[in-house]
């Protein structure tokens, strides 16, 4: 196996089991690391303001064997026991597995894996149900559907611009990243307020 | 003096990668095992260990209490600039072999195994009388702590191979001349080092893959200094070197020979090259100092066999979380295998 090869072929290290491998999927694990969005006394979360002194997230690390607990109607970000390796002629996307759906378990709303991807993936997790759940890293959390594209891509989610290069642990947003794109609607903003600017211009 | 140690105990940030090193660490040098703490020293941001049960017990004795319990805490301090240093990781073997050094009263079983105690004696014996103020108490207790260390040197470098020789050049003072401390001279403890890995096979490896790197270090030298007590110290360690070899070899549940590695060294150097974590190799159970060494090699491959490899390797931060999450996913696969 040449670096090379390992380019052109999917990536999924660890594989604990065969048998996470089905005929259209691979059963993905829950990760040893979450990070945590502290309760603030805020009256809303805006990503347009960064750096806000007051977001507070927490990263902790809970080993194989031990547990977190997620309450009801908690969120909290995890990661893939699994590095994932998506070469440039396939994408994925990561479901939620039923049986946990089933107990209100909602895994992975930003579902898309990009050709080139490369990482652990983060999943936003969160307790849709009426009661705690115990979570446990190395659960088979959710699945991982992957499809070939018609040819390889030319742009690669290695591309320089892209957020989330190589990660080992859950990310949190960075939507901050897009700074440019907030600032120009907040000037926009400030234009329509002052009348510098018509919304009919 | 528990305080600051009481909310660690409990404290959820430690990658698992930390942990599994620790735990290994236990399993090969502390038979009687150890509850790990693990403490992010900013005070004097060093690898320490300490041994709560041991530091408190004077105080036990006096209020008419023991600790009982047969497994002691021990905490484990992490430099608190760069705790999750993988590549330093020996630097703690090393510490780890200090209650394994007490508890297995390993300092007086190399003194039992001294080759010859009459050259000894005489080497003692010659430099008190050149001395301006003898003092064959004081003398033979320093004697006894750089035994110590060279002790921890040899256990660590037992258990994770060249890989400590690394951590070592990197980690150990610049000698100053003519102060002599509860160590032994940097540049001989570097040598001492070197000796060892020769023993246990090694050299072959180095030669082949850092020939510059492994010259300097074997270039590395302390002179001599006027200093009677000097020359007692550093000659009695001479004589006593191979039986602080033996007593190391002895004393660790697991011996890191080049034959553990030898077949391992590609594939997980490839993965590691590749930006994936070198958690399984089919067909092999991964160590943490295989993994550690292979990243020590590679680091060598990509920035050159020079010395100043050791400083940059150590210096790429992005680089020891792909090494700690490597040990981690290994320590992972090899408990689900062992739970089948």
């Amino acid at each position: 196996m040449s670096a090379t090869g390992l380019a052109e072929r999917l990536v999924v290290m660890p594989l604990l089991d065969d048998s996470q491998v089905g005929p259209a999927s691979i059963d993905l694990r829950l990760g040893t690391e979450f990070i945590e969005l502290h309760r603030l006394e805020r009256k809303t979360l805006d990503p347009v303001v960064r750096d806000d002194p007051l977001f507070r997230e927490e990263k902790i690390v809970v080993p194989l064997g031990e547990e977190l607990i997620l309450h009801p109607g908690q969120f909290v970000l995890g990661g893939t026991l699994e590095f994932l390796g998506m070469p440039l002629h396939l994408c994925g996307e990561v479901l939620n597995r039923s049986s946990w759906a089933r107990m209100g378990l909602l895994v992975a709303t930003a579902v898309f894996v990009q050709p080139g991807y490369s990482g652990v993936l983060t999943l936003e997790l969160v307790n849709m149900g009426n009661v705690p759940m115990t979570l446990r890293p190395g659960l088979r959390i959710a699945q991982l559907v992957v499809m070939r594209l018609e040819g390889k891509t030319e742009l690669s989610y290695a591309h320089k611009d892209a957020k989330y290069r190589a990660p080992l642990s859950p990310q949190s947003s960075r939507l901050g990243s897009e700074a440019k794109e907030w600032d120009r609607l907040l000037r926009i903003g400030a234009a329509l307020q002052s009348g510098q600017v018509e919304k009919g211009d | 003096m528990l305080r600051p140690y009481v909310q660690e105990v409990v404290r959820r940030d430690i990658p698992v990668g930390i942990w599994q090193v620790i735990d290994n660490l236990i399993d090969a040098l502390l038979p009687q095992r150890a509850d790990a703490v693990i403490h992010f020293d900013d005070d004097h941001n060093m690898y320490a260990t300490l041994d709560l049960a041991t530091a408190v017990g004077g105080t036990l004795t006096a209020l008419g209490r023991s600790y009982d319990d047969a497994v002691h805490p021990v905490v484990f301090f992490l430099p608190g600039s760069d705790p999750t240093n993988a590549l330093l990781m020996p630097i703690l073997a090393h510490e780890v072999g200090h209650p394994a050094v007490e508890a297995g009263n390993l300092g007086s079983e190399t003194l039992k195994r001294i080759p010859d105690v009459t050259k000894l004696n005489q080497l003692l014996d010659e430099c008190l009388k050149a001395a301006s103020t003898p003092s064959t108490g004081q003398w033979q207790l320093q004697l006894a702590q750089w035994i110590d260390e060279l002790l921890c040197d040899a256990l660590a470098t037992v258990l994770t191979g060249p890989s400590m020789l690394f951590a070592a050049a990197n980690f150990l003072p610049a000698p100053e001349l003519g102060s002599l401390r509860t160590h032994p001279f940097p540049a001989d403890r570097i040598g001492f080092i070197v000796e060892l890995l020769d023993l246990l096979g090694w050299t072959h490896t180095l030669d082949a893959r850092l020939p510059l790197t492994l010259n300097w270090c074997r270039s590395l030298h302390q002179p001599e200094g006027p200093d009677p007590r000097e020359r007692f110290l550093r000659g009695a360690v001479r004589l006593i070197k191979p039986a602080i070899f033996e007593i190391a070899r002895a004393h660790t549940t697991y011996v890191f020979k080049p034959d553990d590695f030898t077949t391992l060294a590609d594939p997980i150097t490839e993965l590691i090259e590749s930006g994936i974590p070198s958690g399984q190799v089919p067909g092999y159970e991964l160590t943490p100092w295989a993994i550690t060494l292979a990243a020590w090699l590679l680091q060598f491959k990509l920035r050159g066999d020079a010395p100043r490899t050791l400083a940059t390797a150590v210096a790429d931060h992005e680089f020891n979380l792909l090494v700690h999450k490597s040990i981690e996913m290994a320590g992972i696969a090899k408990l689900w295998a062992k739970t089948r």
